[in-house]
C-alpha cells in the first residue's frame, strides 16, 4: 500500500563518542504517515539518533536510507532539502525577529526562496504564514520580538518554524520539555491535528507517559544506544525488558 | 534577555530620517564652505564602507577584520586602470568594485569556514597579506610611495560636481543594499546571525551564504574605495591596512549595527568629530579615543537607535 511505503530506513547505525557508546545495532524503519514515538531513559541515544538522521552527526558504521536514497554522511542542510525536519530540545528560535518572521523564513527557505535578493519580504507569503501561526495560536502575537516569549509559547513558535519548512518527516525532540501541564495539553492534541491534516510522517522523543500513550500508535523504547522493543503501547507496556529498565523488579502501572 | 536592548534592524521609522539627511545633502555644498563640502564627500564614502562591512558585522554576524583589504583593492584598481592603461575613467570606477568582489571570494571561501575570533583573525590575516603585497611591489603598485597624482575629468575638478557625482553614487549603493536587506536573502542572513545552527536546519547552506555576503561586501567596500581614490587623487598602501579596516568598524559601533543607517549615522559623527578635533589638538587620537570609549559605553546599541528610541519616548 502506497500510504505504508517505507520513508526512512536505518541498518545497523553506530555512533561512539570516545569510549562511549551512544547509539548501537539501531535498526528502524518508519512508513509513510506514521506517527512514531521514541522513548527511553536518560542517555539512551535517542537525541543522538535524531543527530545522525538530521545530519549534525556522522554515524560510524550503519546507513540512514531517506526515500531510496542514502543519506548519512549528507549535511543538516542537504538532508533538510530532501524534506527531513526537526525541533530541538531546547527552544531553537530566532530570537531577536518577530514571531511572524521567523515563521515567514521557514516557508520561504521550503521553498528554495532565500536567495532572492531584491523582492521585499514583508509582502511574501503572509496568508501562509498566518495560517500556520494560528494552527500553533500565536497569531494574535505575530508582531512580537521572539524572544520575548515564554518556554512553552518559544517551543510551539519552534513547531511552526518547523512546520513551515513542509518536510515529510518531521522529528520532534521532546516538545513537551519544560512546559507547565496546561502547555502540556495544549501541545499534544496539536502534534496529533498536525498529524491528521498534514501529509507527513512524525517521529516524536518524549518523556511524559500520560502524553506518549495518549496519541502514537506505535512506541520504539530505546537504552544504551540500541533499541529494545518496537510495537503498540500495549505491547510495549506488557514488554518483560522496557519494565525493567524503567522499574527494576516493580511492575509498570498505568 | 537579548531583547531588552533590541531594535529592529528593518525598522520602518528610518524614511523619517532618511528624508532631512536626503534634502540636507542636496542643498548643503550651496550653504557650507569647500573645506566642508570635502568634508561630506569624505562622509557618503566611508559611509557607504561602513554600510558594506555592517552587511557582514551587524546582519550576518561577522566580525571582519580586514575588510581595508577591499578598499584598498578597490582603490589600487582604480588607479592602476586610470594611469597605466587608456581606459576611460567610468571603466576604472565601474571595474574596481568587481576586482574587489573577485578578492573578496576568494578570500571568502577561506574565512567563511571559520567562526567567531577565528573569522576576524583569518580576516585580518588575509588583509595584512593584501596589505604587504601593495607595500612591496615597487614596480606596480608604487610601493610605500603610493601612486600619485592620479587624473580625473575635468566634470568632477569643480568639488561640487564631485560631490554630487559621490553623493548619487552612495545613495544608489544605499538603496540596493536596502533591498537586499529587506529580502529573504537579507532576512536570512539575520537569522546566520541569531542562529546559524537552526538556519542549517531550514535547508540553508550557511558557509555558501556567508560567501555571497563576503563578496558582496567587498563589492561595496572596493566601490567606496575607489571613489576614495580619486577624491584624493591618490592611493596609498595604507588604505588596505588594518587601521583602515578600523574606521568603518568605529562608525558602525557608534552608529548602531542592529540599525540600517547606523553606519551612515556612525560615518557622520566619526568624520566631523574627526575633523573638529584634529584641527584644535595634535593628541586628536586620544581625544577620539576618550569619546569612542564613552559612546560606547553609555550608548550601546548605538548612538542613532538611541535617539530613535528617545525620541519615540517623547511621542508617546
Amino acid at each position: 500500500m502506497e500510504s505504508r511505503a517505507i520513508l526512512l530506513k536505518i541498518e545497523d547505525l553506530k555512533k561512539s563518542f570516545g569510549g562511549l557508546t551512544a547509539t548501537n545495532d539501531v535498526f528502524l524503519e518508519i512508513h509513510r504517515r506514521e506517527l512514531v514515538c521514541i522513548i527511553g531513559p536518560n542517555g539512551a541515544g535517542k537525541t543522538t539518533l535524531f543527530n545522525l538522521i538530521t545530519g549534525l552527526l556522522h554515524p560510524d558504521r550503519g546507513r540512514i536510507i531517506f526515500k531510496n536514497e542514502e543519506i548519512s554522511k549528507l549535511s543538516p542542510h542537504d538532508i533538510n532539502r530532501r524534506g527531513i525536519g526537526r525541533s530541538f530540545q531546547r527552544g531553537n528560535i530566532f530570537a531577536r525577529l518577530s514571531i511572524f518572521e521567523n515563521v515567514q523564513l521557514g516557508l520561504l527557505c521550503g521553498r528554495g526562496q532565500s536567495l532572492n535578493f531584491f523582492s521585499p519580504m514583508r509582502n511574501m507569503v503572509c496568508d501562509e504564514t498566518m495560517q500556520i501561526l494560528a494552527m500553533v495560536g500565536l497569531d494574535n502575537q505575530c508582531q512580537n520580538i521572539s524572544g520575548e516569549l515564554s518556554h512553552g509559547d518559544q517551543k510551539r513558535l519552534e513547531l511552526a518554524l518547523a512546520i513551515a519548512n513542509q518536510p515529510q518527516l518531521l522529528l520532534l525532540d521532546e516538545p513537551t520539555a519544560g512546559m507547565s501541564a496546561e502547555e502540556t495539553k495544549a501541545t499534544i492534541p496539536l502534534i496529533a491535528d498536525l498529524f491528521q491534516k498534514h501529509d507527513l510522517s512524525i517521529i516524536v522523543i518524549e518523556h511524559d507517559m500520560d502524553v506518549v500513550f495518549s496519541i502514537f500508535s506505535r512506541i520504539v523504547v530505546m537504552h544504551q544506544g540500541g533499541i529494545i522493543a518496537d510495537g503498540r503501547p500495549e505491547e510495549i507496556k506488557r514488554n518483560d525488558l522496557v519494565q525493567k529498565v524503567y522499574f527494576g523488579e516493580k511492575k509498570w502501572e498505568f | 534577555m537579548t531583547s531588552k536592548t533590541f531594535i529592529p534592524v528593518n525598522s520602518r521609522k528610518n524614511w523619517i530620517w532618511g528624508g532631512p539627511i536626503l534634502a540636507g545633502a542636496l542643498i548643503l555644498p550651496f550653504m557650507i564652505p569647500l573645506d566642508w563640502v570635502h568634508i561630506l564627500i569624505q562622509i557618503w564614502i566611508m559611509a557607504l564602507f561602513a554600510s558594506s562591512l555592517n552587511l557582514l558585522l551587524g546582519y550576518t554576524g561577522l566580525i571582519p577584520f580586514g575588510q581595508a583589504a577591499f578598499f584598498g583593492v578597490g582603490a589600487y584598481t582604480c588607479a592602476l586602470i586610470i594611469l597605466k592603461t587608456s581606459l576611460p575613467f567610468f571603466v576604472a570606477i565601474l571595474a574596481s568594485p568587481f576586482m574587489a568582489a573577485l578578492f573578496g571570494f576568494v578570500i571568502g571561501w577561506f574565512c567563511v569556514r571559520l567562526t567567531d575570533i577565528y573569522f576576524a583573525m583569518l580576516t585580518l590575516a588575509f588583509g595584512e597579506m593584501v596589505f604587504a603585497i601593495i607595500f612591496k611591489w615597487y614596480s606596480f603598485t608604487g610601493g610605500d610611495d603610493g601612486l600619485v597624482q592620479i587624473p580625473i575629468p575635468e566634470l568632477f575638478a569643480s568639488m561640487n560636481n564631485y560631490y554630487y557625482f559621490v553623493l548619487a553614487i552612495f545613495l544608489g549603493c544605499l538603496y540596493m543594499l536596502r533591498l537586499l536587506v529587506h529580502a529573504p536573502f537579507g532576512k536570512t542572513l539575520q537569522a546566520i546571525r541569531e542562529n546559524p545552527e537552526r538556519v542549517e536546519f531550514l535547508g540553508v547552506n550557511v558557509k555558501r551564504y556567508k560567501l555571497i555576503v563576503f563578496t558582496i561586501a567587498a563589492f561595496f567596500s572596493g566601490l567606496s574605495g575607489a571613489l576614495f581614490c580619486c577624491f584624493n587623487h591618490n592611493v596609498f598602501p595604507g588604505y588596505a591596512g588594518w587601521a583602515m579596516g578600523a574606521e568603518p568598524l568605529l562608525m558602525c559601533v557608534i552608529g548602531g549595527i542592529y540599525n540600517f543607517l547606523g553606519p551612515l549615522f556612525g560615518a557622520i559623527i566619526f568624520t566631523v568629530l574627526e575633523k573638529i578635533i584634529v584641527t584644535r589638538t595634535e593628541y586628536w587620537p586620544f581625544f577620539m579615543g576618550a569619546i569612542i570609549i564613552v559612546i560606547v559605553i553609555y550608548f550601546r546599541g548605538g548612538t542613532f537607535p538611541f535617539i530613535q528610541k528617545t525620541l519615540q519616548q517623547k511621542d508617546h
